[in-house]
């Protein structure tokens, strides 16, 4: 009984940070109908970038590399929004080409981390140590506090979107973008902030979870994979569906780990995508596909 | 305030505007009728910025507007409604009217013009927490032109507003329109027929093929 | 519908050249009658071997631009069937003792099937979910060939040791890069040529153009999008497994490392800069890459770095692939 709560609560800390990765791939999806295959390689930029800062580099505390990465993060995304994806815009095979472009473009970031850093594996030390115990069932300090900042992200995200003018804007943008053209909102502005905000959700995951996995230059599709599972079952774009959707494939994960083995967690991922979209290919709660 | 002079415009390899030009005074209510497929949305889009002008001048309020996209132009005042509504499906009236005062210009009047709108229609009054997708027909082109109004036009520029309603339902936003512009707002519509904007039109240009010619309205029923 | 049917098949010409399939045919041939004649007056091995390799990559290549340029699916498990190929024509010769050319044809079966069931899930998605269901096979796949060890799949050390071709009682040792040549080049030319002149000229061909430039037209006029699409995939993977069984008994060895990053970007960057369904765009492109990508053996280190800005700007820059470029100067 203990072992199962214990792998419950190891799945729902991943689910939340997973959730993370996940609202990143979907806002900007929902507003620019483009799959990124970059997004896990810029998970382990900010894995990397964060290991440099803290471990390999100057040895800064981890809150500080924080607030130094986060603007990198953000231009980086409206750099290659505004450099690579958007001179496709408009052109006869748009789609093909921005999925190739993406999927070079992750090539380029796994191949560059791997020649600055190194093939091999880095760690990040948490930055609180020890564990809580509560009748029987432990869990790390760090993975609470990764579980409730990951809450807080997407929970601010949410917030953005449903309350504010410019969270509305990237919402009709998502819904009619020539109707969004019609009211005034600078369209390209919104696709260049999305891919902002998506790059930092990633990016900050990535450094979240560098402690837990390890960081390293082909880490990155596992979580993209998984987030992309979990946009699927969720509902492209639907914020509260990739909420319950990552706790419940996180849980599900946890579980095959446990009973069957690492090696099956990414076919376990694939058979669950098969599965959702056999049975219910507009997700959960699935709102902006048309 | 708006003149409009040899504009062309494309639709891919095809060429849909010819040289069009049209005038629209202060306090006008101008029409353009033609049937479908002549080119009527794309001299709107054209003029609103929507649809790239290959050549031709374009002056708005005395500025060239020719090239500028949409987004400017609506911080200008010169706001579109289309045809096909273009509201965003999965948000409420409410939010869909906010949007329309996006811009910080309109935003400094968007509470005098929320209560505007829902005036001229109280049914969007209360519907506005329904989300827009299940709003019958007539209710959405009440939030397209209620948004377009939002957005505090000088010239409000309307794509054939009857489009997919009933001929009462017709009747009843084209009566709006007339309201409005007696109320002082410029307005240039456009229409399949000139029968529906009998008695409330200023001046009507009719275009055929591309080509844009300004008629006669009595002679316009004539020809219909 | 009249249209089709009034208009012998074989005669549509090819979008690219303009010519009819006769004339097309004598010229492709003449080519690789050219290529035939090259192969004997090519004295360097290595020359050889690399070239030996377009051919081979012609096949997937060829495949994949049926499936993603002509057909419109967006299918990123090529390597995938390529593995397939690969894996099961070694097995087959290793532990069944099956003649090379016979466990190469059992590879396409193994294709065959494979295509099967990859297309079915595929199906029915659209767009780039079918890109990110199948490129998640292919990253799904690597685990499965370590647990795949008990079954005979050799691991990560792959597996060695694959039989020679065997052609008419005369062995084709991995030294003997002339004979392999004329082999390769052989395969190639065939697979290439069905692929086509065969199979894209023919109703197949028609069907997936009138898919993809205007689906509901097509629908309109009757063609089956779910049997033709599936019919891509299945196609498309029987040539693609044919080129990993031949590369698997050239080599003698055969490693997860096909599925690696570095063939992956290889094939995206020919298809990129080849260019997508405009024949003979894609094969130009596997010689350019090829060949690239041995001159630059010496920035090894930024090799794949290279690739991949290779294919940034490539599509952005060069759209349509080197295809585009001729086209326009038509």
């Amino acid at each position: 009984m203990t072992q199962i709560l214990e792998i419950l609560i190891s799945g729902i800390t991943q689910g939340a940070v997973y959730c993370v990765v996940a609202v990143g791939l979907s806002l900007v999806y929902g507003a620019s109908r483009i799959l990124n295959f970059a997004h896990g390689s810029l998970y382990s930029l900010g894995g990397f970038l964060a290991w440099y800062l803290v471990v390999g580099g100057p040895g800064i505390p981890l809150w500080l590399a924080f607030l130094l990465i986060l603007p990198v993060l953000a231009l980086t995304g409206v750099v290659i929004e505004r450099a690579v994806i958007r001179p496709l815009r408009g052109s006869d095979n748009w789609k093909i080409n921005t999925i190739m472009v993406t999927l070079g473009l992750a090539f380029i970031i796994e191949n560059g981390l791997q020649l600055v850093f190194g093939p091999g594996t880095r760690t990040i030390p948490p930055f609180v140590e020890g564990s809580l115990s509560i009748s029987g069932i432990t869990i790390t300090w760090y993975k609470l506090s990764i579980f409730v900042i990951s809450l807080a992200l997407v929970g601010a995200l949410e917030l953005f979107l449903s309350s504010t003018r410019y969270g509305q804007a990237v919402r009709a943008v998502s819904q009619d973008m020539q109707g969004a053209n019609q009211v005034g909102i600078n369209v390209n502005q919104v696709f260049s902030t999305t891919f902002a905000l998506s790059v930092v959700l990633t990016g900050v995951a990535g450094i979240l979870l560098a402690p837990v996995f390890l960081v390293s230059p082909l880490g990155g599709w596992a979580p993209f994979l998984k987030a992309f599972v979990i946009v699927v079952l969720g509902g492209l774009g639907s914020t509260k569906g990739a909420f319950v959707a990552a706790f419940i494939l996180a849980v599900l994960e946890a579980f095959v780990i446990f009973y069957i083995g690492p090696s099956w967690a990414m076919p376990a991922w694939l058979l669950m995508l098969i599965i959702v979209l056999m049975v219910r290919p507009k997700g959960l709660f699935g709102v902006w596909e048309n | 305030m708006l003149e409009v002079e040899g504009i062309n415009a494309f639709y891919g390899d095809f060429h849909v505007l010819h040289d069009a030009s049209l005038r629209v005074g202060k306090g006008e209510l101008v029409s353009v009728v033609g049937a479908n497929g002549h080119g009527k949305s794309t001299l709107l889009k054209a003029i609103c910025g929507l649809t790239p002008v290959k050549s031709g001048q374009v002056r708005f309020e005395g500025h060239d507007i020719a090239g500028l996209k949409a987004p400017h132009l609506v911080g200008q005042g010169l706001v579109y409604v289309a045809e096909d509504r273009r509201l965003f499906p999965d948000m409420t009236v409410l939010e869909n009217l906010q949007l329309g005062a996006y811009l910080s210009g309109a935003r400094e009047h968007e509470k005098h013009n929320l209560d505007r709108v829902f005036t001229l229609y109280p049914r969007l009054a209360e519907r506005r927490k329904q989300l827009c997708r299940s709003l019958s027909g007539g209710e959405a082109q009440m939030v397209a032109l209620g948004r377009g109004l939002m957005s505090n036009p000088t010239l409000l520029a309307i794509d054939e507003p009857s489009l997919g309603l009933a001929p009462n339902l017709t009747e009843m936003m084209l009566t709006t329109v007339s309201q409005l512009n007696k109320d002082g707002l410029t307005v240039l519509i456009v229409e399949q027929s000139i029968a529906l904007l009998k008695g409330m039109i200023d001046r009507v240009y009719s275009i055929e093929e591309g080509i844009v010619r300004e008629t006669n309205a009595y002679n316009m029923q004539e020809v219909l | 519908m009249s249209a089709t049917e009034n208009t012998p098949l074989a005669k549509i010409n090819s979008v690219f050249t303009g010519f009819g399939l006769m004339h097309d045919s004598m010229v492709y041939w003449a080519v690789v009658a050219g290529l035939a004649l090259l192969g004997g007056m090519i004295g360097d091995s290595y020359v050889h071997h690399i070239l030996i390799l377009v051919f081979i990559w012609c096949i997937v290549i060829a495949s994949w631009d049926l499936i993603l340029g002509y057909a419109g699916i967006f299918n990123y498990a090529q390597l995938v069937f390529f593995t397939f190929g690969a894996y099961g024509s070694a097995m087959l010769s290793i532990y069944a003792g099956l003649s090379p050319l016979l466990a190469i044809a059992a590879a396409a079966g193994i294709g065959a099937v494979i295509g099967l069931i990859v297309a079915m899930p595929s199906l029915r998605l659209k767009g780039e979910y079918v890109a990110l269901f199948t490129f998640a096979v292919h990253l799904a796949l690597p685990p499965l060939i370590q647990q795949g060890k008990a079954i005979g799949m050799g691991g990560n050390t792959g597996l060695l040791g694959i039989p020679w071709l065997n052609l008419f009682g005369y062995q084709v040792s991995s030294i003997d890069k002339l004979t392999w040549y004329w082999v390769a080049l052989a395969f190639g030319a065939v697979c290439v040529y069905l692929i086509y002149f065969i199979v894209l000229r023919g109703r197949m061909g028609l069907a997936f153009i009138a898919m993809r430039d205007a689906d509901t037209f097509a629908q309109a006029i009757g063609v089956n999008e779910y049997k033709y699409k599936m019919l891509a995939f299945v196609v498309s993977a029987v040539f693609t497994a044919v080129a990993g069984g031949l590369y698997a008994h050239y080599t003698s060895v055969v490693t997860p490392k096909v599925l690696g990053t570095e063939f992956f970007l290889m094939a995206m960057v020919m298809l990129a800069i080849g260019g997508m369904g405009r024949f003979p765009g894609a094969v130009l492109g596997v010689f350019i890459v090829v060949i690239g990508n041995e001159l630059l053996r010496s920035f090894d280190d930024f090799r794949l770095l290279l690739l991949g800005v290779a294919v940034v700007l490539t599509v952005i820059f060069l759209p349509n692939g080197v295809a585009g470029l001729f086209a326009k100067r038509k």
